[in-house]
């Protein structure tokens, strides 16, 4: 799968004109997610993943494609990969004192994504980032099969959104929150939603125009990239009315993992 | 015909005269019955095309005159010899009349009067030049004063009263009353970053699900930022740190 976006910052200020601008463009009301994000970084030598795929009741049948693809990938180079799932903050935060009341999440139970984004392509004087993504719904059970493929815990967020659709645009607005730090693993108990602590001290929103481009059967994605970047451009024209949009170096999205550094003389291993 | 003097040429000159001074006549004539007889008064397009014919019979009679002046000024009139001059005396005096007669100089004399008294661009008559000149002191001597009072009050505005959110009108009726559509006061620049944040503050709590979503909620305390970027607190974090951590879960590696 391919995706395509524009990037644009929304000021907590804006945030409420924002939704109700975006919601009259859609003709929908927002829809909020809260996602807690689980971040995995492979080894600096990329070995693709090593163990055989997850048994079925780990990953659908139909997602196993999906998984070999991300094999093939993991071999070019190691990347960072995402574990995101979603939550509520009325059940799933409330910190220790509230931990009767609040659940505490069982990743080996717990339905999970898995999100893998490849450096974008480069920009040639175009707003638009896009990129290769591979999306992997897992059943249950996900850190545990990515430690299996010797993809290390790195970090954890939490990642707030609210979006809108329109015909296939997906206007996404985000945020996110540190968690509290805790020793290599993800952390027990949430605390309460509102003593989280946002990434950025002014919590702004970061607005997303997004297309997504499906892996086409044999050829022709080119062409419909070429055709989403075109349609993209017109939605831009009518939206930068509202939104700034910034040109995003693509290095900030740059998930690969350093390669090990080569020794002169030895040569590659 | 020989008896007059005249040769071909000339006489053909003095019968052309003859036929436009007929026409302006005739002219004058069809615009006097127009405006006797129209009631109303002819109307002012049938107006204009009479004068038009009348100051085109006038401007051909006047070049014939002025092309054969010297001829004109030459020659003399006397009545034929065998002219019954006892009998017809009147018609011969009228004939032979060069002074106008006494009504048509009363109309001469008003006519150059009222030509004297159009004001003709260009024309070098010292009084009308003089009340002209006059006219237009005292304009400008307006106009030179309106600028100054609007100037003076321009500056005014500008230093006194253009920061001044509000009008004189509301200042009356006493600002407390006035509806801004805002929260904060539009005076009190010092009360808009609490404000910011005391909105920061009740979102938080409220996007979080909280029962009563319009509740305003103020005392709680901020979330703690984080010790390392408390100095980007206006701004905050720049978007590509913000994408950055985005992607890979942190800043660093």
């Amino acid at each position: 799968m391919h995706e395509l976006f524009l990037t644009a910052s929304v000021k907590q200020g804006d945030f409420d004109t924002a939704c109700a601008v975006l919601q009259g463009l859609s003709w929908m009301t927002a829809r909020r997610t809260i996602y807690r994000v689980l971040f995995f970084a492979g080894q600096p030598q990329p070995k693709g993943l090593a163990g055989p795929p997850p048994p079925p009741n780990v990953l659908p049948r139909a997602a196993q494609p999906l998984w070999a693809e991300l094999h093939k990938q993991l071999l070019r180079s190691s990347y960072v990969l995402q574990a995101a799932y979603e939550v509520s903050p009325e059940t799933d935060f409330g910190g220790k004192e509230n931990a009767a009341t609040t659940t505490t999440m069982d990743f080996t139970r717990l339905p999970a994504t898995l999100r893998w984004t490849d450096l974008p392509d480069p920009l040639r004087d175009s707003p638009i980032t896009s990129r290769k993504k591979i999306e992997i719904p897992f059943l249950n059970s996900l850190p545990r099969v990515l430690m299996e493929n010797k993809q290390a815990y790195i970090n954890e967020l939490i990642q707030e959104s609210y979006s809108f659709n329109r015909g296939d645009l997906e206007i996404v607005l985000s945020r996110y929150y540190h968690l509290p730090e805790s020793q290599g693993r993800p952390i027990q108990h949430l605390p309460a939603w509102a003593d989280l602590r946002p990434v950025d001290p002014a919590q702004k929103w970061m607005l997303h125009v997004k297309l997504n481009v499906a892996a086409g059967d044999g050829g022709g994605q080119p062409e419909k990239i070429t055709k989403a970047n075109e349609e993209l451009m017109r939605n831009k024209a009518e939206f930068e009315k509202l939104f700034d949009f910034k040109v995003i170096d693509r290095r900030f999205f740059d998930t690969r993992i350093a390669p090990p550094v080569v020794i002169p003389g030895r040569g590659p291993p | 015909m020989s008896s007059l003097g005249l040769n071909q040429e000339e006489l053909k000159a003095v019968e052309q005269t003859r036929q436009r001074l007929a026409q302006l006549s005739a002219s004058i004539n069809s615009l006097k019955n127009d405006v006797f007889v129209s009631n109303p008064l002819p109307n002012l397009d049938s107006l204009q095309a009479s004068a038009d014919i009348l100051n085109h019979n006038i401007a051909a009679i006047h070049e014939i005159m002025a092309q054969n002046n010297d001829l004109f000024s030459r020659i003399a009139i006397h009545p034929s010899t065998n002219f019954p001059g006892r009998t017809q005396e009147n018609v011969l005096l009228q004939l032979l009349r060069k002074k106008p007669e006494p009504e048509v100089e009363a109309a001469m004399e008003e006519g150059s009067k009222a030509l004297a008294n159009m004001p003709f661009p260009g024309q070098t008559q010292f009084g009308t030049v003089n009340q002209n000149k006059e006219k237009e002191d005292a304009l400008e001597n307006i106009w030179t004063a309106a600028r100054e009072v609007c100037q003076e009050r321009i500056t005014e505005y500008v230093v006194t009263e253009e920061s001044d959110s509000y009008t004189a009108e509301e200042r009356e009726m006493g600002i407390d009353n006035v509806r801004t559509g805002l929260q904060r006061s539009l005076d009190d620049e010092s009360e808009d970053e609490e404000d910011e944040m005391d909105m920061d503050e009740a979102d938080g709590p409220a996007a979080g699900g909280s029962a009563e979503p319009d509740l305003m909620i103020i005392d709680r305390p901020p979330p703690p930022p984080a010790p390392a970027v408390s100095t980007q607190e206006v701004e905050g974090a720049t978007l590509e740190t913000i994408l950055r951590i985005a992607t890979r879960g942190q800043f660093t590696r």
